[in-house]
Formats: structure tokens, C-alpha cells, sequence
């Protein structure tokens, strides 16, 4: 099969359907790649969207993939002291990723985008040093594909990333380890919250979440920094399930219907996502909050903007890394600040022993959260400090450094 | 390096880590390139499952 096409995009989860949706809505002729038989599956993720990352006002959900509006979260400390952070309103939702990223998929089709499913992307085609498509093979056989643009939507393990030398391998560090359910007959507390565990001994650098999906059920997960090999994610994800004290009386009745496994990228963004005819977008760029590992959101927005930087750069007649600088520049100004933030915040939490973040969350609690965020109240809450915890006052100084509080 | 193919969620999280480039992945499997694999062990830090095992 030979194509020829303005923008070809490798990747048909939210990322790749988002710049295919834009860009054939402002007329491009538009090539949407996946290599799975079934889009979105197997869903990898915790299906939250719209709590970290842009606004759910930003963003275009699809109707059909809304399980359960979320006005906030639960956070359960390693002592399990609870701290509590609630809007009135609904203001994010945990979704179905398979209709989720299937919805947007056919959006993106019936926009004018042609698909091609179920094929495997292997190389990148260069002519004078320059992309110039693609080389892929499915049950036709071999895939051609001639291309002004490329667009590497494909995910944590990027392909297009590798190929055209952006991303060589993750960090350790950059990544954390995932085990995840889809369950039924969930004990949670409130179906409009997120509960999220956090400690040492549960998730070490990472958390147990349990989201509500509605009717007692929920997407339960856990992802844990990268271990030594003794004990693994699914280790730490049975022992909460059967020793957590909270966990397992929430869980005792629980059903398991879907098991997933995953990686959670959490370095942050590349340094670079573009190239003469090329930009990366969603996981492939690194556009994924660095604490929640959340990147839905972000990948619907960046993916627009690079849909619409393509028309650009087409209509211009210049595809070249100049010109798709305005993509790399547009979403930075959006998200490189919080990123940025968001990882220094990261290792300051990492570094916190467990007995620090229960002084955190008592401190937290109640009004004192909404309080704090909101830039109130912080000289109590230095003074109260001070007295007891050393450790504590140093993580509350970087989180004033970070602006976080005021 | 070995691969338990019951215990693998085919995550890719040990492709993404991988220095040496020895694991490629399909859509259902890790493929081990057996001439690259150093046995270094950073990818059994990395998966979730326990699936891998290295050779001494």
C-alpha cells in the first residue's frame, strides 16, 4: 500500500487523534495510524481527566466515555490522616478510555482524516537528511508512506521518538511502574472523589489510587518508583488489597473484571519535539504531569496545536524545524512552566519521610487546604512547624519557593 | 535475559529503559536481541510484574 499525504500521524490514542482532528478539520490531507487491531485497548491509565492539566473547559470529551464526574480528592497519608480537597462542582471526570479513545478516533475520521489500523510503523524515511515518511507493514503487507509531515503520537515507548534520535532510553528515575484493575463492588467513600495512598511501605514514591467510576465500581491502581527487583508493583498492589487497613475493607468485596500493566513516564518533557517535517505530541513528547502521571488533558491540547501549526506550516510552504518551532513554543508557553514546577515538587515529595508527610497532611486538613492554596493563613502554619519538624519546614519553604503557597 | 511470557503485560517499560537497545516491542511481545543484551538488569528494576529474570 502506497499513500501520499500532507500529515501522517503514528499513534491513534488521544494525542494522534487530537492533530488529526485539527488538521483535518482546517483541510489537510491527514493519514491516522495505529498499530492495534482495537483502539483504545488494552487501556493503560487511570482514566482520570480534567483534575491535573488543562480545565475540562479547554478540552472536547467525548459525551459517551463519561463514567463519573469528580469534584476533588481524598488523600489518605501514610497514617492515613485524610486530607480533603473538594470543589462544589464537578470539575473534572473519570472516563472510559476504550470509547474514550475510540470516540476520538472517529471524530478524527469522519473530519476527513484517513485510518489505517492494526499496522506497524518500523522506520522513519529519510531524503536528504530530512523525514519524508514512513515504512510500516500490515496484513496487506508492506505500508509506504509519503509524508510533508510526521507526527509521532505513539505513547511511552515512542517509536518515532527513538527513530529520529529526540529520545534515546528512559531514566529509571523517569518512570514508574504500574499495575492496574478495572473492579466492581468498591467500598469507596464518596463517588465524586479521587482516593489516592500514599507512604513508603504502600507505593514507595508513588501512590494506590482508587477512582470512582460510579455504580461501586472503579479503575484501582497503584504505580511505585522503579525497585531494586525484590519486590515488584504487583507485590505492593496485593499487599494493599489484602493488608491496607482502609484498602482492604473498601476492596474485601471487590470483583476484578480487567488487569493492566503499564509504564508511567514522569521525567517531564523532552528537551526537543520537533524536527525538519517531524513534531512529537502526548507521551511521546513527555507532555504528562510528573507527580499524577496524568496526560490526557495535555495531549488533547498539544495535539490540537500541533494540528494547527501543520495547516500553518503547509499552507506556508515551509515544513522545516524553524517553522514548527511555533508548536514547541506555543505548548511550552502553555504547560514548560508547570512541568517544570510540577518535577522540583515531585522530588521534594520524594524526599519526604513518611512521619513528614502525616505532619503535612494533619496540617492540611480541613479548611486549611483550601486556605493555604488560596495564599491564607501561612504564618500559623510556619509557626506550628517549626516546633516539631524540621524536615517539614524545609518541604514548606520549597513548596513557597515553588509559589505553590504563597 | 529471560522473559516469563505468562507473567508480561507487554507494558514496554522495559524497552523504554533498556540502554543497550536490545528489546523491541511488538504489540503482544518483547522481543529480546540476544547480541545487544548485556544482562546489565535495569529492566527487571522497572517491571511491574516480576517477569523478568537475568542469566549469571
Amino acid at each position: 500500500m502506497k499513500f501520499k499525504v500532507d500529515v501522517a500521524i503514528v499513534g491513534g490514542g488521544p494525542a494522534g487523534s487530537s492533530t488529526a482532528l485539527t488538521a483535518a478539520k482546517l483541510g489537510l490531507n491527514v493519514l491516522l495510524i495505529d498499530r492495534k487491531a482495537h483502539i483504545g485497548v488494552p487501556v493503560q491509565c487511570g482514566e482520570a481527566v480534567g483534575k491535573t492539566g488543562p480545565s475540562i473547559a479547554e478540552i472536547d470529551i467525548p459525551k459517551e466515555a463519561i463514567r463519573n464526574p469528580i469534584r476533588g480528592f481524598r488523600i489518605y497519608s501514610p497514617s492515613n490522616i485524610t486530607v480533603d480537597y473538594a470543589k462544589p462542582q464537578p470539575d473534572g471526570y473519570i472516563v472510559d478510555r476504550r470509547v474514550f479513545d475510540k470516540e476520538l478516533f472517529i471524530k478524527a475520521a469522519e473530519a476527513g482524516a484517513e485510518t489505517l489500523i492494526n499496522t506497524d510503523i518500523k522506520e522513519l524515511v529519510f531524503k536528504d537528511g530530512k523525514v519524508s515518511g514512513l515504512i510500516g507493514v500490515n496484513d496487506n503487507g508492506r505500508v509506504e508512506v509519503e509524508s510533508k509531515i510526521v507526527i509521532g503520537a505513539d505513547g511511552v515507548f515512542s517509536i518515532i521518538a527513538k527513530l529520529a534520535g529526540l529520545r534515546k532510553y528512559a531514566k529509571l528515575s523517569d518512570l514508574d511502574a504500574s499495575v492496574g484493575y478495572e473492579m466492581c463492588n468498591v467500598e469507596y467513600d464518596d463517588p465524586e472523589l479521587m482516593e489516592f495512598y500514599m507512604g513508603r511501605n504502600i507505593a514507595p514514591r508513588g501512590y494506590v489510587w482508587i477512582f470512582p467510576k460510579g455504580e461501586k465500581r472503579a479503575n484501582v491502581g497503584i504505580g511505585v518508583g522503579a525497585q531494586d527487583g525484590t519486590r515488584t508493583a504487583l507485590d505492593y498492589m496485593k499487599t494493599f488489597m489484602k493488608e491496607h487497613p482502609i484498602g482492604r475493607e473498601k476492596l474485601k468485596n471487590a470483583k476484578i473484571v480487567e488487569y493492566r500493566v503499564g509504564a508511567i513516564p514522569l521525567g517531564g518533557p523532552n528537551e526537543k519535539n520537533i524536527l525538519d517535517n517531524l513534531m512529537l505530541v502526548g507521551d511521546a513528547a513527555g507532555q504528562v504531569h510528573p507527580i499524577t502521571g496524568g496526560g490526557i488533558g495535555y495531549a488533547l491540547v498539544c495535539g490540537s496545536i500541533a494540528g494547527k501549526v501543520a495547516a500553518e506550516a503547509i499552507e506556508a510552504g515551509d515544513t522545516s524545524e524553524r517553522m514548527l518551532l511555533n508548536y514547541e513554543r506555543r505548548w511550552r508557553e502553555k504547560y514548560g512552566e508547570e512541568f517544570e514546577k510540577m518535577l522540583k515538587l515531585r522530588e521534594l515529595l520524594e524526599k519526604a519521610e513518611d512521619k513528614t508527610l502525616d505532619q503535612l497532611a494533619e496540617i492540611l486538613n480541613g479548611q486549611n487546604i483550601v486556605d493555604l492554596t488560596a495564599g491564607r493563613k501561612i504564618s500559623i502554619l510556619f509557626s506550628a512547624v517549626k516546633k516539631h519538624n524540621k524536615e517539614l519546614l524545609n518541604l514548606l519553604n520549597g513548596f513557597r519557593q515553588l509559589k505553590l503557597i504563597q | 535475559m529471560l522473559i516469563d511470557r505468562v507473567k508480561c503485560g507487554v507494558c514496554f517499560g522495559c524497552a523504554a529503559v533498556c540502554p543497550f537497545d536490545a528489546l523491541r516491542a511488538t504489540d503482544k511481545e518483547i522481543i529480546v536481541n540476544s547480541d545487544k543484551c548485556t544482562n546489565c538488569g535495569v529492566c527487571r528494576k522497572i517491571c511491574p510484574v516480576g517477569a523478568i529474570t537475568i542469566e549469571v
